[in-house]
């Protein structure tokens, strides 16, 4: 029973270290190199368009993927829906519109590295040198 | 070179998705169906002003639109238009015209074309219209006599006639988070159920009163706003400040702006605190004129009912052959002489203060707001309103895409001296009525985010004052005539 209760604490602790997974990338010429957690959910709810004196156009992946619904939770303190029902919310209010979201995480990457002031919340294992990870605290 | 074209094709199909980007053009919004049925007593005095009624009905509530353009990240333009269901046209014209500023125009073109108009398009030569009213009028001017005092007095009436009516269309110029400026026609930023007006996010079928039916504050407004948000702290403060022309909920637009100081100015201010779940507490104010003239026009020559045979006899023979292109309506031929008379000055205060919390899956939230409106057509004359609801509700995820939350509201809208300030766009006027309650419970069925299954068993109590009201209907009725209550049912989506 023991083992039983121990192996079922690894697979969760296994899967929580799975769902966290998520990193914030940025394009390369971004002055971003850290952001706060509650900047971070400021622009991602729409309340926030500038880190500092950089513009920033927010993106993610879908958030039907674990690394995003675990950045929703760990950040945002959202489930994907909830996140979802804030943004129909805020269109009908006049707000605006949700962030960008992409299928995949290199679709992210790729889009981030091109468009100036683009960050995007990616699985942590696509990231790669054409974008900047962001340190997030 | 593979990799670079495969790059460029990610890019456009990535890229093609990229919301907020520059450049951007949305379309999207909301749109509901309602079903309704009310139980009220026969003698209810609302009855014949049509705001409650006994059938059931199915009604299209609204079909909004938006269209969002982002031509670069500091600009951004949004429309947002209503679906009309009551389209039709109505043009009533009296014996003795009663124009708006705005209707004057289409009501004298209107009636050019379908009577002068006509006699021309049937042949009858320039000029005759007026060479004939002469002898017509000579005739049977006791006839006219006679029915202009039936219908003197009655106004011309004129309806939206508009199938979209512009809810806002408002353009934002960002500076930075702090600082934005709008311009254009836009939503009263006033307590939490004003801009949030649209059915897929109110929680419950029915607005609040005081910002639907007898809205206390302007719905909206044309002018210029001063908006953004600042960070303190984990908390979040939002303002708006604008000037604008001032209320137009209940006319087609004529309040007049003479002087600047005749603008109104308004603002908001709330703040969301760490606290709970998240909580937000504001504050809302605005003061403003609401003045309109009635512009009269009265011609000396009037034909009226010249199909009535009691009055065509009258008309001379040499006549008989332009009596069948006559219309049976009543006939301006000219000299139509123009008059202003004010009938309407009021100034207008109107506060706010709100309220939202969440612990757990419960929800809670209030406003209270009130309006001083000040008479200054007859000094020292006054009236006042004054509105509160409450707003529980819990939400019970079933799964990803199903919510349930059952919901409780109250509100009450009640109203002084209504008759101290004629015109008056708040409170029933003539009725014995110092306002009403309301109370209702309902289940807000969640789907998918953007679909809403409502249901909701909602009870009126109207609140009589027998001497507040028109001599003929004092004492007329008792509180079990004024009581209502219905269900009601909508399915809104956002789009």
């Amino acid at each position: 029973m023991k083992i039983k209760n121990a192996l079922i604490a690894c697979a969760l602790v296994a899967s929580a270290s799975f769902a966290a997974d998520w990193a914030l990338v940025a394009n390369p010429s971004s002055g971003i190199a850290s952001v706060s957690k509650a900047d971070l959910k400021r622009v991602y709810l729409g309340k926030k368009t500038q880190l500092g004196s950089s513009k920033v156009v927010p993106m993610m992946v879908t958030e039907s993927n674990p690394a995003v619904a675990a950045f929703l939770q760990d950040v945002l303190g959202m489930s994907p829906a909830e996140f979802k029902k804030h943004w129909v919310d805020a269109q009908i209010k006049g707000e605006g519109t949700a962030p960008a979201s992409q299928k995949t995480s290199a679709a992210a990457i790729m889009v981030s590295a091109d468009i100036p002031g683009a960050i995007a919340v990616v699985e942590k294992s696509a990231v790669n040198a054409s974008v900047k990870e962001v340190a997030v605290q | 070179m593979v990799h670079g074209a495969k790059r460029i094709l990610g890019l456009v199909a990535a890229g093609a998705a990229l919301v907020g980007a520059q450049g951007q053009t949305k379309v999207y919004g909301f749109a509901d169906f309602r079903f309704s049925k009310s139980w009220v007593e026969s003698n209810n005095l609302l009855i014949p002003e049509g705001y409650i009624n006994s059938d059931a009905n199915f009604y299209l509530g609204h079909v909004d639109p938006y269209i969002d353009w982002n031509p670069n990240e500091n600009v951004r333009a949004l429309v947002e238009m209503n679906l009309n269901p009551e389209a039709a046209v109505a043009n009533k014209a009296g014996t003795r015209l009663r124009l708006s500023q705005k209707g004057e125009a289409e009501l004298r073109g209107i009636l050019t074309q379908s009577t002068i108009g006509q006699l021309m398009a049937n042949g009858v030569p320039a000029g005759t219209a007026a060479t004939m009213a002469e002898p017509i009028v000579a005739g049977i001017m006791d006839g006219v006599k006679a029915n202009s005092e039936i219908i003197a007095g009655q106004p011309a009436e004129k309806k939206r006639s508009k199938f979209f009516e512009l809810v806002r269309a408002q353009m934002d110029l960002k500076v930075n988070d702090a600082v934005n400026v709008r311009f254009g026609r836009f939503l009263t930023p006033v307590g939490i159920w004003s801009v949030d007006h649209g059915s897929p996010v109110i929680m419950t079928v029915q607005q609040p009163y005081y910002v639907s039916t007898v809205p206390i504050f302007p719905q909206v407004q044309e002018g210029a706003m001063l908006f953004g948000n600042k960070p303190i702290g984990d908390n979040d403060l939002s303002y708006s400040l604008y000037l604008s022309k001032g209320r137009e909920d209940a006319d087609v637009g004529n309040n007049r702006i003479e002087n600047f100081d005749d603008l109104s100015l308004g603002g908001q201010a709330y703040i969301k605190v760490d606290a709970l779940n998240g909580t937000r507490f504001g504050l809302s104010g605005y003061a403003g004129r609401e003045r309109k003239d009635d512009m009269w026009g009265d011609a000396p020559y009037e034909i009226g009912l010249l199909k009535d045979p009691a009055y065509s006899s009258m008309a001379p023979a040499s006549l008989a052959p332009a009596l069948p292109y006559l219309r049976n309506d009543t006939l301006f031929l000219d000299e139509i002489n123009y008059s202003k008379t004010r009938v309407q000055d009021l100034r207008e205060f109107c506060w706010g203060v709100d309220f939202k919390t969440s612990f757990g899956r419960f929800s809670l939230q209030g406003e209270m707001s009130g309006a001083y409106i000040k008479n200054d057509m007859v000094s020292g004359k006054s009236g006042s309103a004054f509105d509160y609801y409450l707003l529980a509700s819990y939400d019970h995820p079933l799964n990803s895409s199903v919510t349930l939350s059952p919901y409780l509201f109250y509100e009450e809208l009640t109203w002084k001296d209504q008759d101290q300030v004629p015109g008056w766009s708040l409170g029933l006027e003539g009725f014995p009525l110092d306002g009403f309650r309301t109370a209702s419970v309902g289940l807000n069925t969640t789907l998918w985010n953007n679909v809403h299954l409502k249901t909701e068993y909602a009870l009126v109590w109207l609140l009589p004052n027998p001497q507040s009201a028109h001599p003929i209907f004092r004492n007329k009725f008792t509180t079990d005539d004024l009581f209502s209550h219905s269900i009601q049912g909508q399915l809104a989506v956002a789009f």
